[in-house]
This record gives structure tokens, C-alpha cells and sequence, in this order.
């Protein structure tokens, strides 16, 4: 397998993975969360690496979400606290865990971390050098990682499909039927947490958000059925990354970034064009009506329809 | 006739703050058609939300069929809550089946999948309700009315013994009104008990059994023609409510 | 001796500069929830950055400012176009466009790293910020937009409290709001240009966010949280730069930030305003008041539900035998207001908290107090 095609296999199957619970953190608005989680997972990767020095180790991946899934959930605590905003405290506590995380990183001379910089921007292009065989096949080892996230995280989706739908959709009724939102979002935050982390040496912390975020994002702009959402997001996904791995390989520049930028680009487009968008109407229309709703049917029409019910 | 439900000197607080509701107390008879009426702020939503259990109560309890709500394992075919409309988040990416099939959900539980004669049922919900030929179309394109028929069907599915409805009749035209008022009867007579929290109190006499005057705590509860007294009505509106002389009162 | 250098001092003076400025304007920013908004900007300055260094040759300190104003602006743009124009909900919005920009700006990174090491060296610096970098000139221009911030602050003072307060207000009086938000905007995303050449763009949001924060734990006056978050951005970045600049070496903007960090922590555990504090303060004063007598005394004045709708609600009657008495009744009501006993509403009217209405239950229970209806 050449170079290009197992870097290729590595970036969908990151997004496979950040992309099919991020369907879920979008749909419920969960965006900073995950933007939180990803800043402060890295404290947890600094303290579990000095456990477990192995990337690759499932043990690594648990202890690393677990105590980032903790320092967000600190903000939940912070929130109580008078005078202090959600917002507000989300941020204040994750850059000042990813400040701590920076400086034990700098001055104890970490061996994950090429530089500094790499932190930021991921080192996807070593990857492919840190190989495992399993079953017979030998593939990069965050490849394996990967594809156990995905099915880690297909799994919950298919098997809880009903829950997340009513407690992300109605969650008085969803509690009245004895469904618990908490708990739901709990794993959606516990998988997103691990799947971050199995991400984070590939791709960075910013730009695991583009993953996590972006392709359901358009998908958003397609539909209106979460079903269909949430399929479409993937075709989405492996269209958005090829072709931002091949702008990365053609004008030989480090992929992370090429794809984050193609994700946001395909977005724009998708903002033109796609049928969830009001842009073109706003653009061309003489008189602002971009905040009535879609198809509106007045009550009154309702009568000549049948209203009878028995 | 047992009580359906029972509360007994409720009190909840949000925060540390003013009391919502302050040692409220209300019987609802089984397989009756209730309204609860107050004033804006008077905590009637409260009073339902922690009926079916969403909130918590400092003090006091409440009884379903004569069980603690805490005790009880199978809400959901017990009570059912038909929310506000304007309550629904409308850039949902979901049709009305599938929110009227939600009324099923509690009865499969955990991991369960909805099978085909759920679905049919719901699909048969909706025709009740004249909504059959909106199934698939996704709840931001409806209008009010019709958002408040999807959300009845559902209600309706759940098949549960007590609805509690919240606000039905905002913003709908009269001859809707009739058809929800109408199908509410229909409900009591089935043997459920129906209960309604409503701002329109000339409604009131002709459809309601009991009214449940609450303003923090309950002013009066009983039958419309007992409870709807000028004296009730001023200490639970503060006198700003004047009544318009029907021919018979 | 590092600290002594005139290197050091100009240092440690822009960071005080920096550090006055961001958290000045902490306050605002954390009330009007746009913490995330700033954050996303300070990051999509580094596209505009890292293209400037791609595109220009001889890069100057003004280059470097007006691309990242431009890429600032339009984010800024972007992510409302986002919001306003389908579903997507302002925290996605802002999640997409950073994620895009930081990936242009890591992007262009890669490409420079190539074709010119030393301009990606500097650019480096960006990311985490970099304690030896501020120049002469960088200096000057950081003066120059502290001052107009500071300026345009001092004399929008009470507009824009009272925009932040009471916005119906501001707009009933005709203040001229949209200018003044624009301007503001304005002002953070060139503030924030600036610093993230010290900062970094990653940490720079700190220094919005936190001042505010612990600020707000320790005062309640409005003047005295913004000076105050000015002081506490001010000392971060003293204690950050000092921390950077020692042995270990760490970098600028995190160690400016995790100094904060304490800041804010110890502030919210130690503060006179804050939630320890002020219940501690509670349990000292209720022991040295008995708050029973002086809640049953009170019930002797009181006319409970006085407009006839609202039970928790009650007036002071007037007492004509006792006139000398009425002065210390409303002492002892503004004791209870300070304990959460009791609320003011308007002219004569008071209501009773939750906790009010407990004891005043049971004071009726276990004495047979009379409260007149």
C-alpha cells in the first residue's frame, strides 16, 4: 500500500469515527463541549502516557478521556458558582488545563510531541511509521484504534438510536417515558472524549473539531431526516478528505490543516447552494424575509382540509 | 372515586429565591375532565412539571393512583404530557410519524426498536387527528394547530391513564378549540383523567368537571359553577379580572 | 541576570500593557456571552498571519496587522452569515469557520516552513506566543491601541453599562448602539492582533475571559470590576512573562494563562463576594442576630397579602402607638434582605423568600404567632 493511500485510509477513518458522534454534538448544540474536551484532553493524554507510555494502548485511550470528560465536567461545577457564565467558565477552564498541559509538555521534554507546533497541528504524516499487526493484516496502528472507535461509536448509535432521537428532540417527554438524557450525554461526551483522543497525535486539537463538527454540519444543510443526515454525512466526509488529502500531496503541504481548510471551503459551498440554506434567498431577494419559516400552512387553509376526527 | 392524583402541601423553590408554589395542595377524581387556571407566574406549569415528575419538591408529595411518584416504575403508562407547542425546537430534523411514534417509546424501553405495528399505530394516531397526510413532513413546516395535533397523537398513542395538556388552546381559532375540547371528553368518557392548563375561563363551565384555581397555592378546587366565584376569582387575579355577566350567572 | 536586561523590561512592561487592556475588556466580554466569539477570532488571526507571511516579503509589524485584521473580520463576518443563514447554531458556526482558518493558517505554516525558514520561525511564535518577541515598534503600537481603548472605554463608560444593563433602555433613549458595538468589536480584534504576537493565539482568550471572572467574585460595583480585572490581567502577565523569561523556559501565553488560572481559582474560593465567603459571612451574623425574634417581631407589623393575588407578598402597617419603632423595623428588614429573607418589590410592599416563608411558618407553628390577614 502506498504512502499516499494509507494516509488516505487513516484521515477517513479518523472522520469515520469523529464524524458519526459528531452528527449527535452538532444536533444538540454541543459544539464548545467538544471544543472544551479537545483542549483538555491533552492533560489527560500528559498524565496517562507517564501510566501507560503507549498510544496505542486501549488503557491509554480510557484514562485519557476519562480525566478529560472530568475537567468538563468540572465546568458543570463552575457553573453553580455565582456571577460566572457558562460560556465563561467553559473557556476559562480549558485554555487554563491546555496552559498547564503546554508548559509540563515544555519543560519536561515530552517524547510524544515532536515540537510544540506539532501538538497543534498533529503529526499525521509519521504515522504510518507506527505499524500493528492484527488478524493478520498490518496496518498503521491508529488505524486500529480507529476502527475500533468506529465501532465503538456506530455501535452506541444503531443500538440507541431511539434514545438519542427523544432525548436530544424532547427531553421532559423523553424523561417521562424513563429515558435519561444525562445518561445518554454522558457516553455521547465519554465516546466523543475517547475518540479525540484516539485522533489527537494525528490531527491536533483544532482541527479534530473540523472533523467532529464540519461534514455533519452540511449534512445539516441536506436534510431534514435525521436517518438521512446521518448516512449522508459520510459519503460527505470520505468526498471532503480525498480531496483535501490530494491538494496536501499535490502542493506537498502537511495534511491536517489542507483538510480542516477543505472541510470549511466544501461548507461555504454547501451554504450557496444546498436546499437548509436561506444564503441565496438573503442574497437576491429585495425585501428581507429570511426569517420567516419554510413552508408555512396558516391555520385557517387547515378548515378546507379534513378536520374531522372521530 | 379514588383519586388519580393527589398533592399534598407542595412546595418548590427555584434557587433560593421566591417559593413557586407554597403548600399547594389539589385531589384530581379518576376519569375527570380537570382545569388548572391562574394568573401568569401563579406556577401551573411548575405544578405539572413536578407531577410528571420533572421537578423535584422541597416539601410535600404527590400521589398517582395512590402510589409516591418516587415508587412508581412505569410512568409512562400513567401520565402523559402534551408540552406547549412553542416548546418544540422546529429546526428538529424529524417528521411527525416519528414524533408521534415517540408515544411508543416508553412502552418498548431501553435499546428496543420501534416494529411495524408501531408504526402503523402511530400512523393510524395521526389519521385520527387529521394529520396523516403530513406524516412526513418535518414539524417546522407545520402550523400551530397542527403542531398541537402531532403532539396530541402522540399523547394519544402513549395510551397512558392521566394527560396532562399545557396550554392547548393558545393562539387557536375557536372551531379547533371545539375539536380538542371535544376529543378531551371523549378521553374522560374512555375513563382517562384529563387534565388541562388553561387560560380561558369562559370555556370553563360547559366542558370542565373540576377547575383547580391556583395562584401559589390553591384558592379554590372543585366544580366550575362552585369554584368560579367573583370572591375566588379576586384572590387569585388580584382583582384585575372582570367578569362579563353571562345571561345565566 | 535576565531580569534586570532592558530586553526584560520592555517585556515585562507589554505584558503589563497587554494584560491591563485584555482584562479590561474581560468584564464586557464575559457579560455579553461572547467569550467564544473572541476566542474564534484571536485563532482566525492566524490565517491572516501566516498568509501575510506567505505573500509578503519584507514583513513589518503593520503587514502582519492588517492581514490579521483582515482575517479577523472576516470571520467575524462568516461565522454570522453562518448563523443567519440556515440552522447551524452560533456555537457550530463559530467550531466551523476557527476550524477552517486554523487549517489555512497551519496550511500556510507548512508551505513557508519550506520556502522561507526564517519567516516560519517567527510565525511559530504566533501559536504559543513568545516572551522575547516584542520590538520596539511592537511596543509602540501596542501603547498606541491600549490608549484608544482605554480613551473610547472612559467615555462610553456609562453607555455602554447601561447597553450591557438595561438594552431597551438604551435603545428607548436613542443611544447610537450599533456604532458603539461596531467600534468595541473593533477595538477587541486589533487588541487582540497585537497580543498574540506575545500570547499566542491558542492562549490569548484567557486573558479575555479570566480577569472578568475573578473580578466579578470579588466585587459587585461595576466601576471597581473592570479597574479590578485590569489589575488582575496586569499581574498575570507580570508573573507569566517573570515565569517565561526564568530557567524552565516555558512559553509566554501558557504561563500567562495558568497564572491567571490561579488568580481565578483563588479568587472564587477567598472572595468577600464570592460563595464560601458569603456563607460563612451568613452563619456569623445569624449568630449574632437572632433571626427568629427578629422575624417574629416583624410578623407583628405585617399585612400579609396586601394586593389580595400574591400570597408570599406583605406590607408594613403603621403602627400608630409605637412611631420610633417603624426605623428599627426597617433595619431589621434590610438585615433580612442581606440574609435572603426577605425581597424589596415596590413603595411599601416587601415578599418573602423561600427561606422566609419557612420561618415564618415556623414561628406560626411553634408559638401561634398571629399574622394579620
Amino acid at each position: 500500500m502506498s504512502f499516499l493511500f494509507e494516509i488516505s485510509l487513516i484521515v477517513i477513518l479518523i472522520g469515520f469515527a469523529n464524524s458519526s458522534i459528531g452528527v449527535f454534538l452538532v444536533l444538540n448544540d454541543k459544539s464548545m463541549i467538544s471544543f472544551a474536551l479537545s483542549h483538555s484532553v491533552l492533560l489527560g493524554i500528559i498524565i496517562s502516557y507517564g501510566i501507560i507510555p503507549d498510544l496505542y494502548s486501549p488503557i491509554f485511550i480510557i484514562i485519557s478521556s476519562i480525566i478529560g470528560f472530568i475537567i468538563v465536567g468540572i465546568v458543570e461545577l463552575l457553573n453553580k458558582v455565582k456571577f460566572i457564565e457558562y460560556n465563561s467558565a467553559l473557556g476559562f477552564v480549558y485554555l487554563t488545563v491546555f496552559a498547564i498541559s503546554i508548559i509540563l509538555i515544555s519543560t519536561n521534554n515530552l517524547d510524544i510531541y515532536y515540537s510544540l507546533e506539532s501538538i497543534v497541528s498533529g503529526q499525521l504524516l509519521y504515522l504510518p511509521f507506527f505499524r500493528t499487526t492484527y488478524l493478520g493484516i498490518d496496518l498503521p496502528s491508529i488505524a486500529w484504534t480507529m476502527i475500533s472507535l468506529i465501532i465503538l461509536n456506530i455501535g452506541f448509535i444503531i443500538l440507541t438510536w431511539k434514545e438519542l432521537l427523544i432525548t436530544s428532540f424532547d427531553p421532559l417527554y423523553a424523561q417521562l417515558n424513563g429515558f435519561s438524557t444525562q445518561l445518554i450525554t454522558i457516553f455521547t461526551l465519554l465516546l466523543s472524549s475517547m475518540t479525540i483522543v484516539g485522533s489527537y497525535n494525528a490531527v491536533g486539537p483544532m482541527l479534530v473539531i473540523a472533523f467532529i463538527i464540519t461534514p455533519p454540519a452540511i449534512s445539516f444543510l441536506y436534510s431534514n431526516d435525521l436517518k438521512q443526515i446521518f448516512f449522508l454525512t459520510f459519503p460527505i466526509m470520505i468526498f471532503c478528505s480525498l480531496i483535501g488529502v490530494q491538494i496536501a500531496y499535490f502542493f506537498d503541504i502537511s495534511p491536517a490543516g489542507v483538510i480542516a481548510c477543505t472541510f470549511g471551503f466544501f461548507f461555504l459551498l454547501s451554504l450557496f447552494f444546498a436546499p437548509n440554506s436561506n444564503l441565496k434567498k438573503y442574497l437576491f431577494s429585495k425585501s428581507n424575509t429570511v426569517n420567516m419559516p419554510k413552508n408555512i400552512t396558516y391555520d385557517h387553509l387547515d378548515d378546507h382540509k379534513t378536520t374531522v376526527i372521530e | 372515586m379514588s383519586n388519580a392524583i393527589e398533592v399534598k402541601d407542595l412546595i418548590i423553590t427555584y434557587g433560593d429565591n421566591n417559593a413557586v408554589l407554597w403548600k399547594t395542595n389539589g385531589s384530581i377524581p379518576e376519569k375527570s375532565l380537570t382545569a388548572i387556571v391562574g394568573p401568569n407566574g401563579a406556577g401551573k406549569s411548575t405544578l405539572v412539571k413536578s407531577i410528571i415528575g420533572a421537578i423535584k419538591p422541597h416539601k410535600g408529595e404527590i400521589k398517582i393512583n395512590n402510589i409516591l411518584i418516587k415508587d412508581i416504575s412505569n410512568k409512562h403508562q400513567l401520565i402523559s404530557y402534551v408540552p406547549q407547542r412553542d416548546s418544540l425546537d422546529d429546526n428538529f430534523p424529524i417528521c411527525c410519524l416519528d414524533v408521534v411514534l415517540m408515544g411508543r417509546y416508553g412502552k418498548l424501553g431501553w435499546i428496543k426498536r420501534p416494529s411495524k405495528s408501531d408504526k402503523d399505530a402511530a400512523m393510524n394516531a395521526l389519521e385520527k387527528f387529521g394529520m396523516h397526510m403530513l406524516a412526513n413532513k418535518q414539524i417546522g413546516e407545520l402550523s400551530g394547530g397542527q403542531k398541537q395535533r402531532v403532539l396530541l397523537a402522540r399523547s394519544f398513542l402513549q395510551d397512558s391513564e392521566i394527560i396532562i395538556l399545557d396550554e392547548p388552546f393558545g393562539g387557536i381559532d375557536i372551531k379547533t378549540e371545539k375539536i380538542i375540547l371535544d376529543l378531551l371528553k371523549e378521553l374522560r368518557d374512555k375513563g382517562k383523567t384529563v387534565l388541562v392548563i388553561t387560560h380561558d375561563l369562559d370555556s370553563l363551565k360547559d366542558h370542565f368537571d373540576y377547575v383547580w384555581l391556583l395562584n401559589i397555592h390553591t384558592v379554590a378546587f372543585g366544580k366550575p359553577d362552585e369554584v368560579l366565584t367573583k370572591e375566588n376569582l379576586i384572590h387569585c387575579y388580584g382583582g384585575s379580572v372582570h367578569l362579563l355577566q353571562h345571561e345565566d350567572n | 541576570m535576565i531580569y534586570t536586561s532592558y530586553t526584560f523590561l520592555v517585556i515585562l512592561f507589554g505584558s503589563i500593557v497587554i494584560g491591563a487592556t485584555s482584562g479590561f475588556l474581560s468584564f464586557f466580554i464575559n457579560t455579553k456571552k461572547e467569550s467564544m466569539l473572541i476566542d474564534a477570532v484571536a485563532h482566525c488571526s492566524f490565517a491572516g498571519i501566516a498568509l501575510t507571511f506567505l505573500y509578503v516579503n519584507n514583513v513589518t509589524t503593520f503587514h502582519l496587522y492588517i492581514g490579521a485584521l483582515i482575517a479577523a473580520i472576516l470571520s467575524i463576518f462568516l461565522i454570522y452569515v453562518v448563523k443567519n443563514t440556515s440552522i447551524i447554531t452560533m456555537n457550530s458556526a463559530i467550531g466551523i469557520i476557527l476550524s477552517m482558518m486554523f487549517g489555512l493558517g497551519i496550511s500556510s505554516l507548512s508551505i513557508i516552513q519550506r520556502s522561507n525558514p526564517m519567516n516560519s520561525y517567527s510565525l511559530k511564535h504566533y501559536i504559543f506566543g513568545n516572551i522575547l518577541y516584542l520590538r520596539r515598534e511592537d511596543l509602540v503600537l501596542l501603547l498606541v491601541i491600549s490608549a484608544i481603548t482605554f480613551i473610547f472605554v472612559a467615555i462610553f463608560w456609562k453607555q455602554m453599562k447601561t447597553i450591557l444593563f438595561d438594552f431597551d433602555y438604551a435603545k428607548s433613549i436613542g443611544l447610537p448602539i450599533r456604532y458603539i458595538e461596531l467600534i468595541f468589536l473593533f477595538l477587541l480584534a486589533t487588541i487582540t492582533i497585537v497580543s498574540v504576537e506575545m500570547i499566542g493565539v491558542i492562549m490569548y482568550a484567557g486573558l479575555l475571559i479570566g480577569p472578568g471572572i475573578a473580578a466579578r467574585q470579588i466585587t459587585s460595583s461595576y466601576n471597581r470590576v473592570i479597574i479590578l480585572s485590569s489589575m488582575i490581567g496586569a499581574l498575570s502577565g507580570i508573573i507569566g512573562s517573570t515565569l517565561s523569561a526564568s530557567p524552565l523556559s516555558p512559553p509566554a501565553g501558557p504561563s500567562i494563562i495558568a497564572i491567571l488560572g490561579i488568580i481565578v481559582i483563588l479568587s472564587i474560593v477567598l472572595s468577600r463576594n464570592g460563595e464560601t465567603i458569603s456563607f460563612i459571612k451568613s452563619l456569623l451574623i445569624a449568630r449574632n442576630h437572632n433571626i427568629q425574634n427578629t422575624l417574629s417581631h416583624l410578623t407583628t407589623h405585617m399585612i400579609m397579602n396586601p394586593r389580595d393575588c400574591d400570597i408570599r407578598e406583605f406590607s408594613i402597617k403603621e403602627n400608630q402607638n409605637a412611631p420610633n419603632c417603624c426605623n428599627h423595623l426597617l433595619d431589621n428588614l434590610h438585615l433580612l434582605t442581606k440574609l435572603n429573607y426577605v425581597k424589596p418589590l415596590e413603595q411599601n410592599n416587601w415578599v418573602l423568600t423561600y427561606k422566609g416563608m419557612l420561618m415564618v411558618d415556623e414561628l406560626k407553628t411553634s408559638s401561634q404567632l398571629e399574622v394579620s390577614q
